[in-house]
């Protein structure tokens, strides 16, 4: 392993017509980090991370995943990288069993006995036929194969979107397993909050094809807070703290706000926000001023 | 890849291999009968020698007698096309489910999974061809000797056209499935462009590959051309310079099973008196392989083309 960046995108856009998909994206995952990628249907999601496995080429900008440029040097790039695609597709005729097989035709790295436990663990009969499996169990067995290349980098996308909520919790677990195992960076997008918060340490949240904010989520959720006070012009708090959003009652104002620094105005009540409410707020607002990077995200 | 490969389109193979099967299986036995037959009935001296007051009689009844035969393998010729529709089915199934994704995301690039489906779809394809081919040609080696291979139904299923076509139906088929990744449209539309390709070919192009023979000659001497086994494309009552005469009969054309004679033909003009001149345009059977390998360059270059032009779509346009 080196010391690039999991993922780094500079400037990077993906336009399908005249329509972009994804633009000016500049960002980066770092190493070892568990990554949402958080926004709504169409935000550039599923983009972002086709680029990042040499699915599509940009229009625009660069990618470079594990120091190298997937579209270039697919090789360099498909062997350390374990991909889940939305819909996790698989041949629905094949049995577990040559499924397994497939994992080991394709993949140099393969690791038989990572795929054998994860079948096992999951209770699968080796004759079953994928086609016959829940959507669920489908899922896993998609995550079996991603998993079982060793890859230093997972991208799962949409990975929970039509599971079950208990599917949905066994998925991230078999995830959140595999990162203290092994210590992989793992990106997963998704348009369900909920859930991430147990897994990830980062946050991506895109809309509209923009990156609206970037950066570790405990720094997210500490630089965050929501003001309330008596109905006031936000202008003055404006001049120092970023808001996020605001709204008003007859007779209170409520702000949410990227803090700089402490705020000191005695006339603002500050409360803690939580993950959900802070995305919500940056979904709710799509103004390019919005657009902000963490700096400490960046920096590490 | 090529276990995955073949894995993928096992199940396509085994179906067209059962076709072939149930073919033979109708086939090889009618084939070995017709064969003893043959040579019982010695009727290889008259496919030397053909004389109407010697032959007709037993040429005759042996091909009405082996005539659904003749009929087995004009519909057999459909068989490699199917073939092909099938085996073309893997590789739009994976466009079509999105399976795609998982395997461009294994260790392994998209030019490699595009190469083998392929390559193991265009084996297979040829593989029915030439086994269909192999068995028309032994089973029907007796009608061939008398009849000649250039009416369609040898003429289809014999030679090398055979292989042209399966490699056509597959180039239509995976070309309009990469376009339009839907399987079942895909495959539907494709068999349409070949049904619609095979009948202009067959009804119209074939005898145009080459420019035909023309031979005029005087009715009543009976020293016409051989036509027995000749692809005719136009045969009329005509003056001594090959000109079609006003108010005779309209285009004579020789029927692709039995045998006819020039004596013979549309039973008429010997009754016109000595200066009745016929003229015929026609295929000699001598140019079979040259016609073959005419047809054969167009139809499978067309086909490889297209398969050609599926995997660059495939792989520049596809994510």
């Amino acid at each position: 392993m080196n010391d690039s960046p999991a993922l780094e995108a500079t400037a990077l856009g993906k336009r399908y017509g005249s329509n972009w998909a994804l633009r000016d994206c500049t960002l980066t995952i770092p190493a070892g980090s568990v990554t949402a990628l958080v926004g709504p249907n169409g935000a550039g999601k599923t983009t972002l991370l086709q680029l990042a496995v040499g699915l599509i080429e940009p229009a625009s900008g660069a990618i470079s995943v594990l120091g190298h440029d997937p579209r270039a040097e697919p090789l360099a790039v498909l062997p350390r990288v374990g991909f889940v695609a939305q819909d996790h597709p698989l041949p629905r005729r094949f049995t577990i069993g040559e499924t397994l097989r497939l994992g080991r035709e394709l993949n140099s790295s393969w690791d038989d006995a990572i795929a054998e436990r994860r079948v096992d663990e999951l209770g699968l009969s080796r004759r079953q036929r994928v086609g016959t499996l829940s959507g669920g169990q489908q899922a896993q067995v998609a995550l079996t194969l991603a998993l079982a290349k060793r890859p230093e980098l997972l991208l799962l996308d949409e990975p929970v979107a039509s599971l079950d909520p208990l599917a949905r919790r066994e998925f991230l677990t078999g995830v959140l397993q595999a990162v203290t195992e092994t210590g992989i960076t793992v990106v997963l997008s998704s348009h369900i909050v909920a859930d991430l918060e147990r897994i990830c340490d980062q946050l991506i949240i895109l809309a509209k094809g923009r990156t609206q904010l970037v950066g570790p989520i405990e720094e997210i959720l500490g630089g965050h807070r929501l003001l309330t006070g008596p109905r006031t012009d936000a202008a003055a708090v404006a001049r120092v703290h970023q808001v996020i959003r605001e709204s008003h009652t007859e007779r209170q104002t409520t702000l949410l706000v990227r803090a700089n620094g402490h705020v000191y105005d005695a006339c603002w009540e500050t409360h803690e926000v939580d993950l959900e409410e802070i995305v919500l707020a940056y979904l709710g607002m799509t103004s390019a001023a919005a657009r902000v990077v963490a700096p400490a995200a960046v920096a590490r | 890849m090529i276990w995955v490969g073949w894995r993928q389109q096992r199940i396509e193979t085994l179906i067209a291999a059962a076709m072939l099967l149930v073919l033979a299986a109708v086939a090889i036995p009618i084939g070995i009968h017709m064969a003893s037959v043959y040579s019982h009935e010695g009727l290889a001296a008259c496919a030397r020698n053909y004389t109407p007051a010697a032959c007709g009689i037993p040429v005759g009844s042996f091909l009405i007698r082996f005539t659904g035969l003749n009929l087995l393998f004009t519909w057999s010729t459909l068989l490699p096309a199917l073939a092909a529709l099938l085996l073309a089915a893997p590789f739009v199934l994976d466009l079509d489910n999105g399976t795609y994704r998982l395997y461009w995301t294994q260790s392994i690039t998209r030019r490699r999974w595009i190469v083998t489906k392929l390559t193991l779809s265009v084996a297979a394809s040829v593989a029915v061809a030439a086994s269909l081919i192999a068995l028309a040609t032994w089973s029907r080696a007796p009608l061939d000797h008398l009849n000649g291979r250039m009416s369609t139904n040898s003429y289809d299923t014999e030679g090398i056209v055979p292989v042209a076509y399966a490699l056509f139906v597959l180039g239509v088929a995976v070309a309009i499935g990469a376009l339009w990744r839907r399987t079942v449209p895909a495959l539907l539309v494709a068999f349409a462009v070949y049904v619609v390709g095979r009948v202009f070919m067959d009804s119209w192009l074939r005898q145009r590959l080459l420019s035909p023979v023309k031979t005029t000659w005087l009715a009543a001497s009976g020293s016409g051309p051989n036509l027995n086994q000749a692809l005719v494309i136009n045969q009329f009552i005509s003056d001594k310079n090959g000109h079609q005469l006003a108010g005779s009969a309209g285009p004579c054309i020789r029927t692709s099973s039995g045998l006819l004679t020039h004596t013979s033909v549309c039973g008429q003009p010997l009754a016109r008196g000595a200066h009745v001149y016929m003229t015929a345009l026609y295929q000699p059977a001598s140019r079979f392989w040259e016609l073959q390998g005419i047809e054969f360059g167009i139809v499978a270059g067309v086909g490889m083309l297209l398969v050609l032009a599926a995997a660059w779509w495939t792989y520049k346009r596809i994510a």
